[in-house]
């Protein structure tokens, strides 16, 4: 060069010039190539370091995610993003089963049948080149798989995990344009597609262990959302639950069985299964009783055992497996859960837990609506209650008031009518019986409280004396006379609560002298008293006006009134009756209109010592 | 003529109430029932001829057969136009709402009254046209 630069160009001949002139364009030309070396190499670095910059982001954001699905989906967008390939695609596996799943960048579908598809030409190409770690494949090569997926290009990247048989593909599809970013680093394209699908798969396998953390505990959370959203009646939603464990679980048919049922409720039943052949009541009897007690309890841990035992009887090996919970209630087996699983899934010791988990919420719900249905029998009994009881309250106030309304209008009239001896004198006459009624009616919700309260108090009971006791208290209530006759088999006495006895002797008498007939010259109150073999039975027939049929049932209802003929209260029939429930005896109402009535009452002997 | 109508299982109300009305210097006539259903026969025989229909109606709420409720049924069964002119107060020894509420499902029940009935009361309701507007 430095001749060049001291020459004076002036010094030199036209030949010479030339010849210059011809060696410094061929070293420009020379230079040219350098600098386009230069510049192709300063662009390969720029797309290796975008290269490189991506799969930084991608590992980055690959530490954070914590779902198997979520981190597939990312690969499958990485591959765009690292490579700038025109759409991604992930495919991972399980060595030794015949499923895959894919995972592809937005914008792409690629149908089941592609999917198939495109996993047998990967499988292919790679064993036909099993040296290789990346592969090509061509439109040519595969021309049937056009139609499902437009494609002009896969560059694929394989690699497996043999610690725990996981398997990945990832590719990267090309449609027209190329990848550019892949294509600029050629032929380290190759290279860094291997690296970043031993990435992705150290990854994979490293996660693996968070994942199905991650599994089981969506798997829980949907299992008790489950359970809180059937709220109060999930046994009548077991479907629903077991369906979703069968989602969750890919168990080929899930049944469920409560002994109340004949035939097993199977929920579902998957094409390659059948679930007639697979599962009936017999079995699941005879593998129950073949437990022993304590492995009834735990029984998730068996299922193994079931397993065989199941398999035994179908003696088909291979074909599947089935899982088992049984629903222990009071050492009886109310009822069953089963999954059966195809033997490609394999169980893990977390899905006997889930299967257990559905299986105690199930049991826990039984007892719950064990509780709740009786909770709700004494709630309707204690409506039942309140209703009589504001019933009670209705009537005694009603029936308290009546009369005190009476003397209150009779006042009224006395004031009303001043002057007038002869009204007033009728209605002074008027008072005293309404006054009496009131009493009457005090005496008899006394009456009923004491036999609602006290204890049943058996002492000497003379019989004789407190019928004729009681028809002299109420042979007034009419003033049509009412003859008492007496007839006794033989002397009884016997031991019972005299005070009830008497309560209801007295209303029985008193009903007969109340209600007898004035129009009959010769009305009587017969009482026949007498024992059979297992109660003392007390007979009082009257001939009086009767009870109609219709109200025959009803005059034992609390203030039901059959007649309009006295102002009775409507308690005495009720108070008798619940008396004799309390003393464990019985009272029954025969009688015609027009010809009398008869009550039996009927006492239990064991009363009589 | 007017025709007043008592109808009470308890003949003593029947009296209380016929006194009081006689007192009152009431023209029209008064007929006493101790059993609703004998009234709604007896309402039953005149639906043709309405110059013997009751004008008022004094009825208690709680006897036995039929009660109160049962009888305004049994009036809502039978023809509308022959009884429009019919007003019926209910006559009560309780004032329960539960009564109460349910009397006022009858357009023909003009008031829900306690027992007994007075003077005062019976001149409003003979005499006095706001009772139309209960």
């Amino acid at each position: 060069m430095n001749k060049y630069v001291h020459t004076e160009l002036s010094d030199l001949t036209k030949e010479q010039l030339l010849e210059y002139a011809r060696d410094l364009q061929m070293r420009v030309g020379k230079f040219a190539s350098v600098e386009q070396q230069l510049i192709n190499i300063r662009d390969r670095l720029d797309a290796e370091v975008v290269i490189h910059k991506q799969m930084n982001a991608f590992n980055e954001r690959a530490f954070r995610v914590n779902a198997s699905n979520a981190f597939f989906q990312l690969v499958a967008e990485s591959v765009l993003d690292i490579f700038e390939f025109e759409f991604g695609i992930a495919i991972q596996y399980q060595k030794g089963q015949d499923e895959s799943i894919l995972f592809v960048t937005e914008g792409v579908s690629i149908p089941k049948l592609a999917h198939h598809c495109l996993v047998a030409a990967f499988e292919e190409r790679f064993e036909k080149q099993p040296e290789s770690k990346v592969i090509q494949l061509n439109k040519g090569d595969w021309p049937e798989m056009l139609s499902l997926i437009p494609f002009h290009q896969f560059i694929v990247a394989h690699a497996v995990n043999t610690e725990d048989n996981t398997g990945i593909y990832v590719a990267g599809g090309i449609l027209e344009k190329g990848a550019l970013n892949y294509r600029s680093i050629e032929p380290q394209g190759v290279n860094a597609f291997e690296l970043f699908s031993k990435q992705v798969i150290s990854h994979f396998s490293s996660h693996q262990k968070t994942f199905r953390i991650e599994k089981s505990e969506r798997r829980l959370t949907a299992l008790a959302n489950t359970f809180l959203g059937f709220g109060s009646v999930p046994l009548e939603n077991i479907s629903n639950i077991t369906m979703l464990a069968f989602d969750m679980l890919a168990a080929d048919l899930v049944f469920y069985k409560h002994t109340g049922r004949s035939e097993p409720v199977v929920f579902f039943r998957s094409e390659t299964i059948d679930g007639k052949a697979f599962i009936d009541d017999g079995d699941l009897e005879l593998f129950y009783t073949s437990l022993s007690f304590s492995e009834q309890e735990t029984i998730v841990s068996n299922y193994h055992r079931y397993s065989r035992f199941l398999i035994n009887k179908r003696e088909e090996q291979n074909d599947s497996l089935a899982v088992s919970h049984l629903i222990r209630q009071d050492g009886q087996l109310t009822g069953m859960l089963g999954f059966c699983f195809s033997s490609k899934v394999k169980v893990t010791q977390e899905d006997l837990q889930i299967i257990g988990i559905i299986g105690s919420a199930i049991r826990v719900e039984e007892k719950r609506q064990v509780v709740r249905n009786s909770l709700i029998s004494k709630n309707d009994e204690l409506l039942k209650i309140n209703g009589e009881l504001d019933n009670f309250v209705y009537s005694v106030s009603h029936d308290l008031r009546t009369p005190l309304l009476a003397v209150k209008g009779l006042v009224n009239l006395i004031d009303l009518y001043q002057g007038d001896i002869d009204e007033n004198e009728g209605f002074f006459k008027l008072i005293g019986p309404s006054i009496d009624r009131m009493d009457n009616t005090i005496i008899e919700i006394l009456d009923y409280s004491r036999n609602a309260r006290l204890q049943v108090r058996p002492e000497l009971v003379e019989l004789e004396k407190i019928i004729r006791n009681a028809y002299e208290d109420v042979r007034f209530y009419s003033q049509h006379p009412v003859k008492l006759e007496l007839f006794f088999q033989d002397e009884i006495k016997f031991e019972s609560d005299r005070n009830r006895i008497n309560t209801v002797i007295k209303n029985l008498i008193g009903n007969a002298v109340k209600y007898a007939d004035e129009t009959k010259p010769n009305s009587y109150v017969k009482v026949n008293v007498f024992r059979t073999q297992l109660n003392l039975i007390v007979e009082i027939s009257d001939n009086g006006i009767g009870i109609e049929a219709t109200n025959l049932e009803k005059v034992f209802e609390m203030f039901f009134r059959a007649s309009q003929k006295t102002t009775g209260t409507g308690l005495g029939l009720y108070i008798s009756k619940e008396i004799m429930i309390k003393l464990n005896g019985s009272i029954k109402l025969d009688s015609l209109v027009g010809q009398g009535t008869t009550a039996k009452i009927s006492l239990p002997v064991n009363f009589l010592n | 003529m007017q025709y007043c109508y008592l109808i009470d299982d308890e003949p003593i109300f029947n009296l209380i109430s016929s006194k009081i009305i006689n007192r009152s210097g009431w023209q029209g006539e008064v007929r006493v029932f101790i059993s609703a259903r004998t009234a709604l026969e007896e309402i039953k025989m005149h639906i043709t001829n309405e110059g013997y229909l009751p004008d008022f109606i004094f009825l208690d709420v709680r006897m036995p057969e039929m009660d109160g409720f049962q009888f305004l049924e049994e009036l809502n069964n039978l023809p509308k136009e022959p009884l429009k002119y019919i007003r019926v107060f209910m006559l009560s020894s309780s004032l329960d709402q539960k009564d109460i509420v349910r009397s006022q499902k009858f357009p023909m029940v003009k008031s829900f009254l306690s027992k007994p009935l007075d003077i005062q009361t019976i001149k409003e309701i003979f005499y006095s046209n706001k009772i139309n507007e209960l």
